[in-house]
């Protein structure tokens, strides 16, 4: 169902996040994690991290660096 | 509270050796059944009638063709890993004849022992069935020994493969290729030591369709992208086995969900930049499947590093089928789609693409050589004379000599599928 869709039936609207604010992200990480050993762990947990955002999800169990940065770019 | 009743659950062994087991719930709309939907008196019917070959020999013409059109970089990296990984196939084809190195102990678990093993030397996915002749290639049939097939899985870089379609991602394709075709002969020599015969069907010289094996053993089912979802890695994984005559327990095919999922979803059809991927299921050789159409899919791979757009779009390999199948009891969506993050993706000079968004190409763009070097020679030989064109001896001659040159280098299975 899209947000017209779900905006006509009464439901909750999700805002997804768009490709400047993805870029952003990803450079950020990139640029602050990218020599780290968990760098590999904080990528997949951004795309998770950014499925469950764009789903109007609450981002339980996504790293804490990954929650701050999705809430500073979104 | 969860929108879908669950059916099942499946539990699965973690992502890496020291990981702990995974649980995935399977919706009730989602569950199918174990493996794949298949009529075994079909599939050994077309086996027997139209037995199946290698792409590297019926598509020969074609596999030949894409060096032509390779970016520098990609045509270096790829002549670079077939010089690699040669030794590797060398000794893979061999590996058969070798004799026992130690002596069985018949007292050992030797189907969990070979499980434990593979997994600590870094395969993702370990699962065991019979060797499916009805899957094995022609040419191959004569060289496969040992009834019982080991099915490996060595997951590709999870970083690289996000960049799709990129040089990096097709360093991540093809060098997981290049560790699993070491790792393989490592296991092999194992399994020897613990006194059975070993045979490797290498990544790179495929003996077989290894997707039904990988099925049958419980380790992923068939996606819409025509790949093996797994588990953990959905598409983002590269498959070999090894036949051996240790007395193996096989394991048995599961229902993830994935035969219905891939109905709802749609994203790797929606984005493939080609239109190579269909929206309904065919019964195709006696099993129900999303037939990929190889001609619309084969000038874009060639010609955008390896394309793979269908595996960066998919939502089991960039979250995993445990949060994707965990979001679709909890709301009945799927994770992901119609997001920019998932379904976005820059596709070289054509420009960035959003969800809803395709590339285009003309006509001519998918005019590729198709079948056997052989066959296409004669095709295009047959099409001049059809054109009304005269043909000097010296054409027809060079025609001949053409197709005997074809002839005399013989057909190889080698390359990868």
């Amino acid at each position: 169902m899209n947000n017209e869709s779900k905006f006509l039936a009464g439901l909750r609207v999700t805002l997804m996040l768009e490709r400047l604010q993805l870029d952003a992200i990803f450079k950020d990480l990139e640029g602050s994690w990218v020599d780290h050993p968990d760098y590999e762990h904080l990528v997949r947990d951004a795309h998770l991290g950014i499925a469950y955002f764009d789903a109007g999800k609450e981002l339980v169990d996504i790293d804490q660096r990954i929650v701050d940065l999705i809430n500073k770019f979104k | 509270m969860a929108l879908k009743s669950v059916d099942h659950v499946v539990v699965r062994p973690g992502r890496t050796f020291s990981d702990k087991d995974v649980e995935i719930p399977v919706a009730e709309d989602l569950t199918t059944v174990p493996g794949i939907p298949i009529r075994h008196e079909d599939v050994s019917f077309y086996s027997r009638m139209y037995p199946i070959e290698s792409q590297n020999v019926e598509k020969a013409a074609d596999r030949e063709w894409v060096w032509t059109v390779y970016e520098d970089d990609i045509y270096e990296y790829r002549e670079r890993h077939d010089e690699l990984v040669k030794p590797l196939v060398d000794a893979a084809m061999v590996s058969g004849d070798l004799e026992p190195t130690g002596t069985p102990d018949f007292d050992m678990n030797i189907t969990e022992d070979i499980r434990s093993k593979a997994r600590e030397l870094g395969f993702g996915e370990v699962g065991f069935t019979r060797y499916d002749f009805h899957y094995a290639y022609s040419s191959k049939k004569s060289w496969v020994r040992y009834e019982h097939a080991i099915c490996l899985a060595v997951e590709q870089d999870y970083v690289m493969t996000q960049t799709i379609p990129s040089l990096a991602a097709e360093q991540a394709h093809f060098g997981t290729y290049e560790i699993e075709g070491a790792l393989m002969l490592d296991l092999a020599d194992y399994i020897r030591e613990r006194g059975y015969h070993a045979q490797v069907h290498s990544p790179n010289d495929n003996s077989a369709a290894f997707i039904p094996m990988f099925v049958a053993a419980g380790l992923g089912q068939l996606g819409a992208n025509g790949q093996l979802l797994s588990p953990h890695f959905g598409s983002r994984s590269r498959l070999a086995i090894i036949t051996t005559d240790a007395p193996l327990n096989h394991d048995e095919p599961v229902d993830y969900g994935i035969n219905n999922f891939c109905k709802e979803c749609q994203i790797c059809v929606n984005r493939c930049p080609g239109r190579a991927l269909v929206r309904e299921k065919i019964w195709w050789r006696g099993v129900e499947k999303f037939k990929v159409i190889y001609e619309r899919c084969r000038p874009v791979m060639a010609r955008y590093s390896g394309c793979a757009i269908c595996v960066k779009t998919c939502p089991v390999q960039r979250y995993g089928m445990k949060p994707v199948m965990e979001h679709y009891v909890d709301t009945g969506e799927v994770l992901g789609k119609g997001s920019e993050n998932l379904e976005g993706y820059d596709f070289q000079d054509k420009g960035h693409f959003s969800p809803g968004e395709l590339p285009s190409f003309d006509k001519k763009f998918f005019e590729i050589p198709h079948g056997t070097k052989e066959d296409w020679l004669f095709e295009q030989f047959k099409s001049r004379l059809e054109e009304g064109n005269s043909t000097s001896d010296f054409e027809a001659m060079e025609f001949v000599s053409n197709v005997k040159e074809v002839l005399d280098k013989g057909k190889t299975t080698r390359g990868d599928e």
